[in-house]
């Protein structure tokens, strides 16, 4: 439980011409976390299987057609190709794949091309608009001998119907008000053109665009139903691709899922010799399995062919190990917090264990309400449902709710109320009464001392693994003594004199353990211990705030049915807020006092977690 | 000696906790912005940042405790 489980350092050596079936075993034993080998002039890194350029082109396709497509892994599907699937082949996958592609790509591009179309044709029917309901035919619009003719929006039309056909008989002038302004269409005799135009301008007339249209015959109103009708028989063109789409993905999603998967370990196998070292004739893979896996890796390697070479070894002290931690099944998911700082380092002790007792402590202490806590408990039951993905995180918060329900009862507190139907609840402590709170503020203190201590307590087993245990007790043991001094000199009647030559002891032993950084962090160590009073700051703050909307709530329910209604809500709200509040600041607080002031005392980390070769990440 | 009235050991006590927590959140705010910028370049980085960027935490607690005493003055004397 305190330690991760143990390592052996293994090297295989082998011929080249044996390399292939070793990958395929260890790829297969899924228990090897190789050690990637760097460039040396003896020792070359190996180069990947010509295949993996095919392998890797077939996977970007795949993955193409997976987003084309739109296929999503569901967690139903089987987390691992079935074994009669075994058939499966690169270049059948390969083959398949693109002709999938082939398919989809021209029904991609043939709904781009539809789509264009109806583009142009909204844009057409804009252009149409400007004329709709003037009546005349567009291939009226064209070039005459005898007639110039203006078409476009103006203003105060009736004036310059008037005006036009004062300057001559030879005019006509069609007009419609439409949602546009003015349409207006004139047709006049081409001597009157630059004085026509000269009134229009005068009207701010506008020439309509008619680039699209200029081909068009009929009227714009026919032209507009024409190209709608259109429009609705390309969509439905489009909606019938797109189905075709749906059914192919439906049908071959499945394919798509385990050919990825199998592709990206196929690809993993072909590169895998990028990860040793090797001569002309002969490769080396060095690495680490766990123990228990010892016997599985020999036996396999045997059959493989008598040339190989194959040495276990234990880790030398230098060496970093991979880490698998090992805990009990409820304390593994706090090992959430070191993926999110860093992992122990494998001579270290794993003190997941500590913080599976510790932070459901500290977090229960700050939000600390019997109320809260059954709320948080069943929303995080549930969200443990909703996202069976973040388990490990919503275990954490599920125990951490039930030290909030057990804190409550300590502090007698149900959302805030001390009082329940008349009922007053019992309590140990009250954080709404000053004396409560001074109380508190001592309490806080003295779990910052027992938890400070823990962490170096733990520091002094982890030095003397380290470095023996004249160094452990000099530099974890000269804190003790510095707080012991501080104890006597501040709180106890003892002469003086012992209180000072402890003090003197312990910098000295803190010098002597952990040099002039060691003396300069004495200050330090009184400041980790106040840092703890926000356990009693941040809780309090909590209460103040639940107290402030049970008494506003109070008010209004004495004030008519809609304040009463108001009441309700606004208690409703307000615990959730001040929930979503207690969480976080709970989460975070309780956090940081582990990673700041807990951690300090004792955690180096450093640790390369244990990836074996062959198990694949989560594919998205 | 002079005599403290009581508005001002709370006027005290509120100039305590406000600069104090007004230079944890100006400490903060440095420390998080830099660490958003990192974190962008490389999200594992997400509990160093955290930790970096609630050391000056505890300023505004120091100003706190420092705050809680005085009010005690208050009651005290």
């Amino acid at each position: 439980m305190f330690k991760p489980k143990e390592m052996t350092k293994v090297v295989i050596a082998a011929q080249k011409s044996c390399m292939k079936r070793v990958i395929s075993e260890l790829h297969q034993l899924k228990c090897m976390h190789i050690k990637e080998h760097k460039n040396s002039e003896l020792l070359k890194i190996g180069s990947p299987f010509d295949e993996a350029s095919h392998i890797s082109e077939t996977i970007v396709r795949v993955r193409s057609l997976k987003s084309a497509l739109g296929i999503k892994r569901n967690d139903s599907s089987k987390q691992e190709v079935s074994e009669n699937k075994a058939s499966m082949e690169t270049d059948v996958i390969s083959e398949k794949s693109l002709s999938i592609q082939q398919d989809i790509n021209s029904k991609l591009d043939e709904i781009k091309s539809m789509e264009l179309k109806i583009e142009k044709n909204n844009s057409i029917i804009d252009e149409l608009k400007q004329f709709a309901g003037l009546g005349i035919p567009l291939e009226s619009f064209s070039e005459y001998k005898s007639l110039a003719y203006f078409a476009g929006t103006a203003k105060d039309i009736e004036n310059l119907e008037l005006k036009l056909k004062n300057i001559t008989k030879k005019v006509a002038v069609y007009r419609q008000e439409n949602n546009l302004g003015n349409s207006i269409a004139v047709f006049i005799d081409i001597k009157m053109r630059d004085k026509a135009l000269e009134i229009l301008s005068l009207h701010k007339f506008s020439p309509a665009n008619m680039a699209g249209i200029d081909k068009l015959e009929g009227t714009a109103d026919e032209n507009i139903s024409r190209l709608l009708e259109e429009n609705s028989l390309i969509e439905k063109k489009i909606l019938n691709l797109k189905n075709q789409m749906k059914r192919i993905a439906e049908v071959e999603s499945e394919f798509i899922i385990d050919s990825e998967k199998f592709l990206v370990g196929e690809l993993e196998k072909s590169e895998a010799p990028l990860r040793f070292a090797e001569t002309k004739e002969v490769f080396i893979v060095t690495g680490w399995i766990l123990n228990e896996n010892k016997e599985a890796l020999q036996k396999r390697i045997r059959k493989i062919g008598k040339g190989i070479y194959l040495k276990f070894s234990e880790p030398m002290e230098n060496e970093n190990a991979p880490i698998k931690l090992k805990n009990p099944k409820v304390v593994n998911s706090f090992e959430f917090f070191f993926d999110l700082y860093t992992i122990p380092s494998y001579k270290e002790i794993d003190p997941t264990f500590f913080i599976f007792l510790t932070f459901p402590l500290l977090f229960g202490f700050i939000l600390g309400d019997f109320g809260y806590g059954i709320a948080t408990l069943m929303l995080f039951l549930i969200m443990r449902r909703v996202m069976p993905k973040a388990k490990g995180f919503f275990n954490i918060l599920i125990i951490a709710s039930l030290a909030t329900i057990l804190f409550g009862l300590v502090f007698g507190e149900f959302f805030g109320f001390e009082e329940v139907g008349g009922y007053h609840i019992p309590h140990l402590l009250s954080r709404s009464e000053d004396e409560g709170i001074i109380e508190l503020l001592k309490l806080s203190f003295i779990v910052g001392v027992i938890h400070i201590n823990l962490g170096l307590l733990i520091g002094f087993f982890n030095e003397k693994k380290s470095h023996g245990f004249s160094q452990a007790l000099f530099a974890k043991g000269g804190w003790f003594v510095l707080q012991i001094a501080v104890f006597m000199l501040g709180l106890t009647p003892y002469p003086k004199y012992i209180g000072y030559s402890l003090l003197g002891l312990s910098i000295l032993m803190l010098f002597k353990g952990e040099g002039i950084r060691g003396v300069l962090e004495i200050p330090g160590i009184f400041g980790n211990i106040m840092s703890y009073a926000r356990l009693m700051a941040i809780g309090v703050t909590s209460v103040l705030l639940a107290l402030v909307i049970n008494n506003l709530a109070k008010n209004m329910f004495h004030g008519g049915p809609v304040l009463f209604a108001a009441g309700i809500l606004l208690l409703a709200v307000g615990h959730i807020i001040n929930i979503a509040i207690g969480i976080l600041g709970s989460f975070l607080h309780s956090l940081r006092l582990h990673y700041v002031e807990f951690f300090s005392k004792f955690f180096h980390g450093g640790g390369i977690k244990y990836s074996p070769f062959g198990v694949q990440k989560d594919i998205e | 000696m002079v005599e403290i009235t009581t508005s001002m050991v709370a006027i005290s006590s509120a100039v305590a906790i406000a600069t104090s927590a007004f230079a944890a959140a100006w400490a903060e705010k440095n420390i998080a912005v830099a660490g958003v910028g990192a974190m962008a370049e490389k999200e594992e980085l997400f509990g160093k940042v955290l930790i970096l960027t609630v050391i000056p935490e505890t300023i505004v607690l120091f100003g706190f405790v420092i705050a809680y005493l005085i009010l005690g003055l208050a009651k005290g004397g």
